[in-house]
């Protein structure tokens, strides 16, 4: 099992790594001011939402070890909050369409979802009256929190002569 | 979101220090821009978050934030209303004397030893029942978290002259 999660760790680390090296190249349309905002408040928002569902409902149980909770962490701090910062990339692309934003929105959730999945298929978390429709309502939250701060905060910088 | 089991001392302690340090904001002169003020909130809302998730709970478990390890009402106000106020203080008072070299360390080491007396208050108030957790771990941990704080703050207000593109 050790092994497994060293494994499952360093996986992730990598995805992280090149996730947040691939930010850099969201500077045609945001700020840098916004990039550390925008991925701060969603990392924020998820872990908070995060502590909620594992310690005041219990909907999910993880393993209690070290390791585990570095993937959870890693997982919810790192990998959520990169992916956020493209998808507010994606909405506030001039050029980009609604049906391209709406494709980028739903592509943020196959990796969310896809590792919340591999966690509990690998034995991490364990379930108990979490199902789709909560790991949806959880996803939607995290996504619509971190949109509506990203919507806000650059109000605020083009009030103050910052962005474009 | 769980209320409080009990309505007592560290709920008290909580909305007084929350009136004390808002009073002390807001009769201070403004001296950043909302966005930058916003950046210092959610900032350490995320490295509370962050840092509670990893320690205050198991398999770590060093110590529980008011009635115990369940989260609720008084712990997300802790978040949402107390930590940004106090590190924006810090910030403020660090832009506006600048202090640089021995000047800065002491600058921080002072406001690390400050928080202390203020944890230990907060401890007596069991706003924070410690386990493994000491008030020794306290001072190079709050060192290291307003060294983090400045340096990002730093880092943030030199890329205010920057536009996306450029």
């Amino acid at each position: 099992m050790d092994h497994v999660l060293i494994g499952i760790l360093a996986v992730i680390l990598v995805m992280v790594g090149l996730l947040l090296l691939s930010l850099r190249f969201t500077r045609n349309v945001l700020h840098p001011a916004e990039r550390i905002v925008n991925w701060l408040m969603s990392a924020a928002v998820s872990t908070h939402w995060y502590i909620v569902i594992t310690l005041t409902w219990k909907l999910i149980e993880y393993n209690k070890e070290l390791p585990v909770l570095f993937i959870l962490v890693l997982n919810r701090i790192f990998l959520i909050p990169s992916l956020t910062v493209w998808v507010i990339y994606g909405w506030f692309h001039r050029k980009w369409t609604i049906p391209q934003k709406a494709v980028v929105t739903a592509w943020w959730f196959l990796p969310v979802f896809g590792a919340e999945y591999l966690l509990h298929t690998l034995g991490l978390t364990e379930y108990h009256r979490w199902n789709q429709a909560a790991m949806l309502a959880d996803a939607l939250t995290m996504l619509g929190a971190s949109l509506a701060f990203a919507w806000f905060f650059r109000r605020l910088l083009l009030r103050e002569g910052e962005c474009p | 979101m769980n209320l409080p089991s009990r309505f007592d001392a560290n709920e008290w302690f909580i909305l007084a220090a929350t009136v004390l340090i808002y009073t002390v904001i807001l009769f201070m002169p403004r001296r950043f821009p909302l966005s930058q003020s916003l950046y210092i909130w959610v900032f350490n809302l995320f490295l509370a978050n962050l840092v509670d998730y990893v320690i205050a709970t198991k398999p770590l478990d060093l110590y529980d934030v008011n009635d115990g390890p369940d989260y609720e009402l008084f712990d997300l106000l802790l978040y949402l209303l107390l930590y940004g106020p106090a590190a924006y203080v810090i910030i403020y008072f660090y832009d506006r004397w600048k202090p640089k070299g021995w000047a800065a360390a002491l600058y921080v080491t002072g406001w690390a030893l400050i928080t202390i007396v203020l944890e230990w208050l907060a401890v007596m108030f069991r706003v924070y029942q410690f386990h493994a957790w000491t008030h020794l771990y306290s001072i190079p941990s709050y060192i290291a978290l307003y060294t983090l704080n400045l340096a990002m703050f730093r880092l943030l207000r030199s890329l205010y002259a920057k536009k996306p593109g450029a």
